[in-house]
């Protein structure tokens, strides 16, 4: 039993971190991306 | 707008997915009655041994498309599928010691599967080494191009060598023969397919990062220059 | 055949190069001769020693072979000289076999040195009835080990962290070379004590393990090499 929940939690745990790592950048990148499109406008205007 | 669409549909897909494909395994798949509870072990240990095929396959012709037609879009999925298939690669790593131990008493058998993973982790581990130690992006892709492609070739001949090594003087292993019932299979196959849209999203997602990262890099430059 | 003439000549260049200063194979056969010697300490000797000899020998080779492979590009990056041989009129791929050849060259002359010191040292019983598989495997081998290696080892010259970058690279593409190689070596090391038919059909499996690799190898340097060098 136990060898069975280390396996599942270890092989989420891996899989699950990953999946937050992209999700994250993804969201801070996009948000940088917003703030320079909002800099690039403002320098035109 | 279809890009969004495409996103969602893979994300929705491999969401339900693994947890449709939990449930089958905790509830609806019978109990082994040698193993008992550790074989269930197995579900997610076979969908995270395969996709990895899958992964390196797909930097394989990526490779080659991009060696042929010079179009960037191709090195980034490859180089995309590279860190995603490492990452299953590491969790089939990961099972696969624990789901030896009770099975076969230990934790590691230099078994063709789990020892042709090891080395498919380390050439992968490789390709990040040498994307990450070229700096122009054309030179890059060229060169990991090259690589992807030596590093797919040699899978299944050192699978074959590793095979004949053991098979040479005969020892305790035997395939995991774990004769399977018809839930089990299904099982099997509904988690093997969500592990492959759950890839399929990951991929999805960082060509996406790539390509953000490449977008605010040029509007740095803008703003600067 | 010009084709033939461009490698020929390419590979008499890096010979008479390498025998003016002899600092490559120099240096190759003295870390084989090391690596045995630390071997040695490591494993102490005795029957402990014999079992895992013919291991000892290829991961020595395999160093050293990396020792070397190493070197092939270096001059011609440093100075230039690769540059000039991109624009002479003639196919890449020719630039490719030729080093690929003169690292096979280099490769057989310091096992041709370095054998006979392994058997001095680690190697009881006799097998020189075997002899001739043995020239055949390490033959084979030093065919897949310059076909990779050099293709490799183009491509790790071209990045930030040159030397460091081969080793971690060329390893795990080399596996089959590898096991083949040492459950060949072992099998003709220990000839006299197993039968004959388990000799043939092993040792018919793991020539044909090397020469599988070796074909699908060169044909993937031939096709692949001039992605890596051109600028």
């Amino acid at each position: 039993m136990s060898y069975f929940v280390a396996a599942y939690f270890a092989a989420w745990l891996i899989l699950f971190l990953y999946v937050f790592y992209i999700e994250r950048k993804l969201s801070v990148l996009g948000k940088d991306l917003k703030h320079l499109k909002d800099i690039v406008k403002r320098k035109k205007s | 707008m279809r890009e969004g669409f495409v996103k969602r549909i893979l994300g929705i897909a491999s969401f339900v997915g693994i947890f449709a494909s939990l449930y089958m395994a905790f509830f609806y798949a019978p109990l082994d009655k040698n193993l008992g509870v550790v074989q269930k072990i197995f579900y997610i240990h076979f969908p995270v041994a395969i996709v990895p095929y899958i992964a390196f396959f797909v930097v394989f012709v990526t490779s080659i498309l991009y060696l042929k037609t010079r179009d960037g879009k191709w090195s980034k999925i490859a180089y995309a599928s590279v860190e995603v298939g490492l990452v299953i690669d590491t969790a089939l790593l990961v099972t696969g010691t624990i789901f030896d131990k009770p099975t076969w008493g230990v934790w590691w058998v230099w078994e063709p599967r789990l020892t042709t993973s090891l080395i498919m982790w380390l050439l992968y581990a490789g390709y990040l080494m040498l994307h990450f130690s070229v700096d122009e992006i054309e030179k890059r892709s060229r060169l990991t191009a090259v690589y992807g492609i030596v590093a797919f070739i040699s899978v299944p001949i050192s699978f074959m060598s590793i095979r004949w090594w053991r098979t040479a003087h005969p020892l305790l292993i035997t395939p995991k023969g774990i004769a399977l019932d018809t839930p089990m299979w299904v099982t099997t196959l509904v988690f093997l397919v969500s592990m492959t849209f759950l890839y399929a999203y990951l991929l999805r997602q960082r060509v996406n990062v790539i390509n953000l990262q490449e977008e605010i890099q040029d509007l740095k430059d803008e703003v600067e220059g | 055949m010009n084709y033939m003439r461009h490698i020929m000549a390419l590979v008499q260049k890096d010979i008479v190069a390498e025998l003016r200063t002899k600092e490559m194979l120099n240096s190759m056969v003295l870390f084989v001769l090391l690596t045995m010697v630390v071997f040695n300490f490591a494993f102490g000797s005795g029957s402990a020693m014999e079992a895992v000899s013919s291991g000892l020998l290829w991961v020595a080779f395999m160093f050293a072979a990396i020792l070397g492979l190493n070197r092939v590009f270096v001059h011609e990056k440093d100075e230039g000289c690769l540059d000039g041989l991109m624009l002479c009129p003639m196919d890449r791929s020719a630039i490719y076999f030729s080093k690929a050849i003169s690292n096979f060259v280099f490769l057989t002359l310091v096992e041709l040195i370095a054998f006979p010191v392994f058997t001095i040292f680690f190697v009881q019983k006799s097998f020189l009835s075997h002899l001739w598989f043995l020239i055949i495997i390490l033959l084979l081998s030093n065919v897949g080990i310059s076909a990779v290696g050099t293709l490799l080892s183009a491509v790790s010259i071209n990045t930030k962290a040159r030397d460091l970058m081969l080793p971690i690279l060329f390893l795990p593409v080399i596996v089959p070379i590898l096991v083949a190689a040492v459950k060949s070596t072992e099998l003709v090391l220990t000839a006299s004590a197993i039968d004959v038919q388990k000799f043939e059909t092993d040792m018919i499996v793991w020539l044909r393990t090397l020469a599988i690799y070796d074909i699908i190898f060169v044909l993937v340097g031939f096709l692949t090499f001039e992605y890596v060098v051109e600028e």
